[in-house]
């Protein structure tokens, strides 16, 4: 049984520690919710640059363009969105653990994935395993989310272009609400958008997309693709930075208010073991008094 | 906002953060990519390229920033869609800042050398342009 003063020690170091992980947990709130303006913020963007991908690519061609082209898979690069702290649950290791599984499973077929990684948590895992890392970054906060994604679409792009790889997949957490997050593969490049798709057919079917031709395209529809496209890429990564960070702030938030329940469990498990030795300690004394004083009665 | 007179432009200016203005306006100029143009009221259907450089909404009340690369697209009816890597009101610009980031971008393009020009060049580029865009913004 441990001492009185060891247990009251414990009890205080368990309520200091609850007092951080409450404070934490606010903090994740309030960073969630900028985080899930940011993501509102960018979906005017996000829907017109598809849109207008999607129609471009439809009166252009998708087979004539570049970043569209379908090569045999033989280099795959996964760009993996992870963060640069801990304590957020299984955030870090569910994008790693999928990233390993798509590598083994979907992308056994090429001779080599490459990774590059945004956040140190990603970083410290692969590199550990002696993963081939291209680059890393660090995680992006809310203000330069746009310039870390801008800076990775331009290498993907670039990386694609000369052929050092043939597919570039995006893996991060989906923010789906406070609650969960689910992890997502995306493929980015060969650029493939289910509205392209979709509008290419419906595009060729109806008789009336006379209007389409009436556009003036300048300086012309391939040096607009040439264009667009990578912003096209650009976005996409800038949305899925956006939910990282958004399912980062929310496993967070989880986390915390997760540690400060367990906090409180333990501090009145502690309080009561506290109390029963206390307790036994008075007995122990009473016995020992009242034993003193029938020993001298005689 | 399309007017059926074509008198007047309906103007949306969206970037990744989100809408920057979304107004009314008898013209636009913007940096297209061969050459600064204007817009104006009654135009076709269109769709360009812009560079990064300065675009300004309105001849009278005039609102002017720097943006990055993006496109303009002019639609049937008439709205005038502006979209853009980034957007600064050329009040908020740093120019000070701008003109150390176009600095600094071009000391390291200066020392790229006979490297391949990569990805990471490109950005370096871009860097350059948007810082170059920013400045202009404050000084015409």
């Amino acid at each position: 049984m441990p001492s009185l003063k060891a247990i009251r020690t414990r009890i205080t170091s368990v309520k200091n520690t609850r007092k951080i992980t409450r404070a934490m947990k606010l903090v994740s709130t309030a960073k969630l919710r900028r985080a899930q303006d940011a993501l509102t913020q960018a979906r005017p963007y996000t829907q017109a640059i598809s849109r207008v991908v999607s129609e471009l690519s439809a009166v252009a061609g998708t087979d004539s363009h570049k970043l569209f082209e379908e090569r045999p898979l033989q280099k795959a690069m996964i760009v993996v969105m992870s963060s640069d702290r801990g304590q957020a649950g299984a955030f870090n290791a569910n994008v790693t653990k999928a990233v390993e599984r798509y590598a083994a499973n979907e992308l056994s077929a090429a001779t080599e994935v490459s990774l590059r990684i945004i956040g140190r948590k990603g970083n410290q895992y692969f590199s550990r395993r002696r993963a081939t890392i291209t680059s890393f970054d660090a995680a992006p906060v809310g203000a330069n989310a746009l310039e870390v994604a801008r800076e990775m679409a331009n290498r993907v792009v670039d990386d694609f272009t000369t052929g050092k790889v043939d597919r570039v997949f995006v893996v991060y957490n989906e923010f789906k609400n406070a609650a969960s997050q689910a992890v997502r593969v995306k493929q980015i490049l060969p650029v493939v958008t289910e509205e392209a798709t979709a509008l290419t057919t419906t595009k060729a079917d109806a008789p009336g997309s006379g209007d389409a031709g009436d556009f003036i395209y300048e300086p012309n529809k391939q040096v607009l693709l040439d264009r667009l496209v990578p912003l096209y890429v650009q976005i996409l990564l800038y949305r899925a930075a956006l939910e990282s960070i958004t399912s980062f702030f929310a496993a967070q938030m989880t986390a915390m208010e997760n540690a400060t329940k367990n906090a409180g469990d333990m501090i009145s498990a502690l309080t009561l073991q506290f109390n029963r030795a206390r307790q036994a300690s008075i007995t122990k004394e009473l016995a020992e008094i009242v034993g003193g004083a029938e020993a001298l009665k005689g | 906002m399309a007017s059926g007179l074509n008198t007047i432009l309906g103007v949306n200016l969206v970037t990744p953060k989100g809408v920057v203005a979304h107004t009314e306006a008898d013209s636009v100029q913007a940096p297209g990519e061969l050459g600064e143009f204007e817009l104006l009221p009654g135009h076709i259907p269109m769709l360009t390229a812009l560079k990064p450089g300065v675009l300004t909404i309105g001849t009278k009340a005039r609102a002017r920033y720097a943006v990055g690369p993006g496109y303009l697209r002019v639609d049937p009816s008439g709205a005038v869609e502006i979209l853009v890597e980034q957007a600064q009101p050329a009040k908020d610009i740093d120019a000070d800042g701008a003109k150390k980031d176009l600095a600094n971008a071009e000391a390291e393009l200066a020392k790229w050398g006979d490297k391949p020009q990569d990805g990471d060049y490109v950005n370096l580029q871009a860097r350059a342009g948007w810082a170059r865009a920013r400045i202009d913004a404050t000084t015409h």
